[in-house]
């Protein structure tokens, strides 16, 4: 009995043991098929879209020529981006640009060399060699320096943020604007100098394509605000009593005219400024101020102007600049 | 914003030949009898007469080689207004105004409303004539007489004619 006891114990005790591990063994087995399978799925599924991954991944690691980049580390990460969280493709690359540009310290991807006329995308990050044809006072806290730079292709706005702390640029000299933003203002392109740009100077002659105009046509219209004006000291804005910036200024004087210039097909708004002025009518800044003095109306040197230029023929050249041209130089004809 | 009506330049008997108005979104256009659309001119010509027809309101007639039309200044155009003050006809002048059609004691007669006037020189004349002249053969319109008395002023030297206007026309 006891034997049998003895027996019969360890053999109940071996066998049950044994059942429990077949149990187990099999349930291991089966959720290793189903490893296997998600495997083979995953391998499938990462097959048919993953070529694009591998693509993009590669264009991150060209973007970057001067680093050893752990191209799993880029791959796994756009995985989480485009098949995890559903972003667009160009978003994640952007990001996977900053995150590798940010931990390698500030070495931004190389914008591309392009030039002025090419650029039609806003947002782009572009490194542009330009002239610098015209600088603008700026006329707001925030803008360090504004103004107009130009290629063989094109002119565009310039924009220098305050806060980009970047070097000022001076006019008729030639720069390279690295890694600046494309902007899209007014529906005019310009370009912005942020904090990760940089601005050199460059030892080239740019050649600028003039966006120049040349007309014979009749000064039909002079629009309001011309002849003799008051402009803000601080922003040259023209102002009656207040700057809508600086508030109560005092104004100071200069000459100008805003007029319409009409060839029987087209109408051109112009700018004429007070050497623009003088060479047309021989009257400048200091003889207007003098005849408005004397006649104690600030007027009498618009009803003078009008007297002297309106309803003729003149050859006009100028810089178109959004709405208005710049009359560079204008004879009566 | 608004585009700015073009300037045109066309001649006197053009204009007098307007009869209708039609509208043409917020604009409104006189019609010639050729069937052009007219709104703002451009116009030189001689002031022969001004009268003032009302305070503040006075009647010019101005004629090209073609006839004369009948213009209006008043208070609405205060610019003008001042500008007319010290002109005294007979003088050549050049004016900018809309055509507008209007009922007159019976009659449809066209009328320029002035918009702006300014005493010219014979070259600006010419050269107005000229130009005019173009555009009118431009709608295949001869103006015979301007014709003639373009190629009489050709034989004196007057300076505007050295400009080349087929260059820039073409």
């Amino acid at each position: 009995m006891n034997s049998e006891l003895i027996l019969v114990v360890p053999s109940s005790y071996s066998k049950k043991p044994s059942k429990n591990l077949n149990a187990i063994n099999s349930f291991y087995f089966l959720l290793f098929l189903l490893y296997l399978i998600f495997i083979f799925l995953s391998q499938f599924s990462s097959e048919v879209v993953g070529m694009n991954i591998e693509a993009l991944a590669d264009k991150i690691i060209k973007a970057f020529p001067d680093l050893e980049l752990n191209r799993n580390e880029i791959l796994q990460k756009l995985k989480l981006l485009v098949y995890e969280f559903r972003v667009p493709e160009d978003e994640a690359v952007r990001t996977i640009k900053a995150w590798i540009a940010r931990e390698h310290g500030k070495i931004k991807p190389e914008a591309p060399l392009v030039k002025i006329g090419e650029l039609s995308e806003e947002y782009a990050w572009v490194t542009i060699e330009a002239k610098v044809v015209k600088v603008w006072n700026p006329n707001n806290e925030s803008i360090a320096q504004a103004g107009l730079i130009g290629d063989e292709t094109g002119i565009i706005k310039f924009v220098t943020w305050a806060k980009a702390e970047k070097p000022l640029v001076e006019e008729g000299k030639c720069y390279r604007f690295e890694n600046v933003v494309v902007h899209r203002w007014k529906d005019q392109f310009q370009i912005n100098v942020t904090r990760t740009s940089e601005i050199v100077e460059i030892d080239k002659d740019i050649q600028v394509k003039e966006n120049t105009i040349k007309i014979v046509a009749v000064l039909t219209k002079i629009l309001s605000n011309s002849g003799l004006i008051k402009r803000c000291p601080k922003c040259r804005r023209a102002i009656r009593d207040l700057c809508p910036v600086h508030g109560k200024v005092q104004g100071i004087d200069d000459l100008r005219l805003k007029v319409v210039f009409d060839d029987g097909r087209n109408t051109y708004d112009a700018i004429l400024n007070e050497d623009a002025i003088k060479s047309l009518t021989g009257i400048d800044l200091q003889k207007a101020v003098e005849i408005a003095k004397e006649q104690l109306d600030r007027n009498a040197v618009l009803r003078l102007l009008r007297e002297r230029v309106l309803c003729k023929y003149y050859e006009v050249e100028g810089v178109k600049v959004g709405r208005f041209v710049l009359v560079k130089s204008i004879r009566g004809c | 914003m608004k585009e700015r009506e073009v300037a045109r330049r066309i001649f006197a008997f053009e204009i007098n030949s307007c009869r209708q108005m039609v509208k043409d979104g917020e604009k409104t256009y006189a019609i010639t009898e050729n069937g052009l659309k007219v709104n703002r001119i451009f116009f030189v010509g001689a002031l022969l007469e001004k009268t003032e027809v009302r305070p503040g309101v006075w009647k010019l007639r101005i004629a090209d080689p073609t006839g004369s039309i009948r213009a209006y200044v008043s208070n609405y155009q205060p610019e003008a207004l001042e500008a007319v003050v010290d002109i005294e006809p007979p003088c050549l002048v050049g004016v900018t105004g809309k055509v507008r059609v209007v009922e007159f004691s019976g009659k449809v007669i066209p009328i320029v409303r002035l918009e702006t006037i300014n005493i010219v020189d014979k070259t600006t004349y010419i050269r107005w004539l000229r130009e005019a002249l173009l555009f009118a053969q431009e709608r295949e319109l001869n103006v015979e007489r301007v014709e003639d008395i373009l190629r009489e002023e050709e034989q004196e030297d007057f300076k505007c004619l050295e400009f080349d206007f087929t260059k820039y026309f073409n």
